[in-house]
């Protein structure tokens, strides 16, 4: 694999993709568009979102050529001129405005795009050029949200999105969910930077070792998520190399601070200080992970703050809080699940040892993977889980952790906190910004009962025929773009 | 004739009779399992007012017996309903992945059963000899190992060390005839080495057991070559037992083999069953479970037609 610039690349090729994480119920309605692999790369074959994050960070256009407004809350969003759909019809602002319309539907509950939509008291368009979005909460984010998949561009009045008539590189030529995808170039793609390939197959393979027996094979050219175990050995294969790149990802252990034993700040600092993550990357991660510090941005993301200490396994620090509490041990449960994640009651295990050594004594409960969320997460005082990272660190912060979350497992629920955001949100200066988000990651690092284990690294796995360039860290599969971004070598 | 007719409609109609059983204690063990529909789909994001709409929806609050009532009732029309999660009609969804199951069964039964009957027929002619020996350690052996690892082997031989065949069975709803049979070659062999073995005993075992019967020793003594005595006078003899391995294996081959499904990525009915109990899509379940519920009823039917055919006495049971 090399990585280049897109003149390096040769036009044309078939890519055959290996993806996880599709089901026989996947759609591609943005409604109903679930985050794993397999979907989200069918999806981004056929359709497009307003913008797209780069691999800093920042949102770029995609089919938003600019945007301008924030301070008070009113955006307008120009369009590209003469995008066409795949029907040949011209892309007008009509369409986008019926798109995130949408959301607001009363069936459509479980898009993230509801979310986003749900600050937004006007959509219009404004010619058929430009989109007008006025905010109810002013929130400068406003470009990078519209990358989400969540906001998926589609066809004014066609809500059969499965017939995948959208702007994007390829035509759909088969979607059988949880099977496969097939897709063909689109001669009349908008831009020359992307779409580089004559046809994309996307298979849907659950089992990591059919995953890497189909690379090896050259049955496939590239695939996502090898297996952690093995996943250093594809660097051997002759004709093979694995690409890491360090994700936004996380896992954690999530302490409700509001009932139950860990309410007090200290017992949570002394397990803060008490877990060896270290550890936990190189027995249950593979290595293939960076270790967390108990706020969710990761280290490569904008207004990561990097002032506080790394958490690192500290007995003498971890007994400290404990004294703090007024302890000398302390009993607790910690519910996990490989539910939560592959490894999570690995995870636990290495937890229990390093604790006791603290004087806290933890009992690991394995629960069943089936109903694990519904069922344990935010139920039980102390669960493991997974996040997957946000592009911008209000959208990290505020849909996770804010008073109005209903995702919160920590149950932070600080009016302090959220005044915090909300003063960042509409802040336009950059320094003051910067300084609002590092206190309210203080916060969070001191008072939270967030502990982020580590950060996953993102795995990809192709042959060497693959080019590509600065590869995308908000989802696995280059920001599920791969086969819009990647190339064959000429 | 009668009698054979009567006793296909005998076995028919208690057939329907297992069916509905089966589909009450399908419907039952997945009320059992934790968790619903609603919280499998929403997973990690679920809340409690997204849970409420998507179970009024869909109405999955109302009592489970009037559920199972509206279902049957559907379904004894021929009507499966719509899937839960997608609203996709569940005999579209099914009747394609049955359609590959069905191809794969029946590819790898034409190389299971004339290589398990021939190689049990020379076993038995050439028996207690080093051939007979051999063959019977090596598809023992075969039968021995866990079918994913058989697959795995098959894949590094086959696919990656010798690139002769796709690791991956790449089938969709427009693939051609002949690539479709390319594409199934490894998964076939994988499951032919698994239920070989099985046959290929019963075959050997049922006409060693005649052969120390009366009218063979006749036939001996009147001068009939050893492969004659067992071809035409054990053989026929023995069809009853051999068909009903038969059938066992061929139901084996339709509902048995996800987890070869899982290893070569073949879409068939086996991954939208396990895809479809994750997800607690009941309708789903219940349609697949039905359908691997009259497999077996239907096979060991006709494996028992074809038994009393070839030996009528099987009718008048003393």
């Amino acid at each position: 694999m090399v990585q280049g610039t897109s003149t390096d690349a040769a036009i044309g090729g078939t890519l055959r993709l290996g993806a996880d994480g599709g089901g026989s119920t996947d759609s591609l309605n943005p409604a109903t568009l679930i985050g794993a692999d397999h979907p989200q790369t069918a999806a981004f074959s056929v359709f497009d979102t307003l913008t797209e994050i780069d691999a800093d960070g920042n949102p770029q256009p995609s089919l938003a050529e600019s945007w301008e407004g924030g301070a008070d809350g009113v955006w307008a969003i120009r369009l590209r001129e003469g995008v066409e759909f795949h029907d040949g019809k011209t892309l007008t602002a009509e369409d986008v405005v019926w798109s995130l319309e949408q959301h607001r539907r009363e069936e459509n509950t479980n898009s993230e795009g509801r979310m986003i939509v749900g600050n937004m008291s006007e959509i219009r368009a404004d010619g058929p050029n430009t989109v007008i979005i006025r905010q109810e909460q002013v929130n400068f984010d406003l470009p990078a949200l519209l990358s989400s998949f969540g906001l998926l561009i589609g066809q004014a009045g066609n809500e059969d999105w499965d017939a995948g008539i959208g702007t994007g590189p390829y035509r759909k030529e088969a979607f059988e969910p949880g099977v496969r995808f097939v897709g063909s170039k689109f001669e009349n793609f908008y831009r020359d930077d992307q779409g580089f390939f004559d046809s994309v197959e996307s298979l849907n393979i659950t089992d990591p070792a059919a995953r890497a027996s189909g690379l090896l094979s050259n049955a496939l050219d590239v695939i996502g998520s090898p297996d952690v175990n093995t996943a250093s050995r594809m660097n051997r294969a002759p004709d093979h190399t694995l690409l890491r790149v360090a994700g936004t990802q996380h896992y954690t252990t999530d302490m409700r601070t509001d009932t139950g034993p860990l309410t007090d700040p200290n017992i949570r600092n002394a397990i803060k200080w008490g877990v060896n993550r270290q550890e936990i990357v190189e027995n249950v991660l593979g290595g293939f992970a960076t270790v967390g510090n108990d706020i969710p941005l990761s280290p490569n993301q904008r207004f990561y703050n990097d002032q506080l200490p790394q958490r690192e396994f500290d007995p003498e620090r971890a007994r400290f809080y404990l004294q703090q509490a007024g302890v000398e041990t302390v009993d607790l449960a910690f519910h996990t699940s490989d539910g939560a994640f592959g490894g999570a009651v690995d995870m636990g295990l290495l937890m229990q040892q390093s604790l006791a050594q603290v004087g806290i004594n933890v009992d690991v409960r394995r629960e069943p993977a089936d109903g694990y969320w519904s069922n344990v997460w935010m139920t039980e005082p102390w669960t493991a889980s997974y996040y997957n990272g946000r592009p911008t660190a209000d959208w990290m912060l505020s849909s996770q952790y804010s008073s109005a979350s209903e995702w919160d497992a920590t149950y932070f629920k600080r009016a302090d906190f959220d005044a915090l955001l909300a003063e960042a949100r509409a802040e336009p200066d950059e320094n003051r910004r910067q300084e609002l988000y590092f206190e309210a990651q203080r916060m969070l690092y001191e008072e939270g009962g967030l502990l982020v284990v580590a950060f996953v690294d993102i795995l990809i796995a192709a042959s060497n025929r693959m080019g590509h360039g600065a590869v995308g860290i908000s989802r696995r599969l280059d920001d599920a773009r791969l086969q819009r971004r990647w190339w064959f070598n000429a | 004739m009668t009698a054979i007719v009567r006793m296909i409609t005998i076995r028919l109609a208690l057939g329907l009779v297992t069916l509905w059983i089966v589909s009450v204690v399908i419907f039952i063990s997945v009320e059992f399992l934790p968790g619903d529909l609603a919280e499998a789909v929403l997973g990690q994001s679920a809340t409690e007012a997204t849970l409420q709409a998507y179970r009024d929806r869909l109405g999955l609050e109302r009592p489970p017996l009037e559920r199972y009532l509206v279902w049957l009732s559907g379904a004894w029309r021929g009507d499966f309903g719509v899937s839960l999660v997608n609203g996709q009609p569940i005999s579209d969804l099914i009747a394609v992945r049955l359609g590959n199951t069905l191809f794969l069964a029946a590819m790898a039964a034409m190389i299971a059963i004339p290589l398990a009957l021939g190689l049990g027929i020379l076993a038995a002619l050439y028996r207690n000899s080093w051939f007979d020996k051999t063959i019977s350690v090596s598809t023992l052996s075969a039968i021995s190992f866990p079918e994913f690892f058989v697959a795995y082997i098959l894949v590094l031989l086959f696919a990656i060390n010798v690139n002769l065949f796709p690791a991956l069975a790449n089938i969709g709803i427009g693939t051609p005839f002949g690539e479709r049979v390319y594409n199934s070659v490894l998964p076939a062999l994988t499951l032919t080495l698994v239920i070989t073995a099985h046959m290929m005993r019963m075959t050997r075992a049922a006409i060693i057991n005649l052969l120390a019967r009366p009218y063979i020793e006749m036939a001996r003594l009147k001068g009939a070559s050893p492969s004659r005595v067992i071809l035409h006078h054990a053989l026929p003899n023995a069809v009853a037992p051999i068909v009903n391995v038969i059938a066992l294996n061929l139901g084996y081959l339709i509902t048995g083999v996800v987890i070869v499904e899982v290893v070569f990525v073949y879409p068939g009915l086996g991954q939208l069953l396990v895809d479809s109990v994750t997800r607690r899509d009941v309708p789903v379940v219940q349609a697949a479970c039905l359908i691997f519920a009259a497999t077996f009823i239907l096979l060991n039917l006709i494996a028992d037609v074809v038994a009393v055919l070839s030996d009528p006495r099987l009718l008048h049971p003393k």
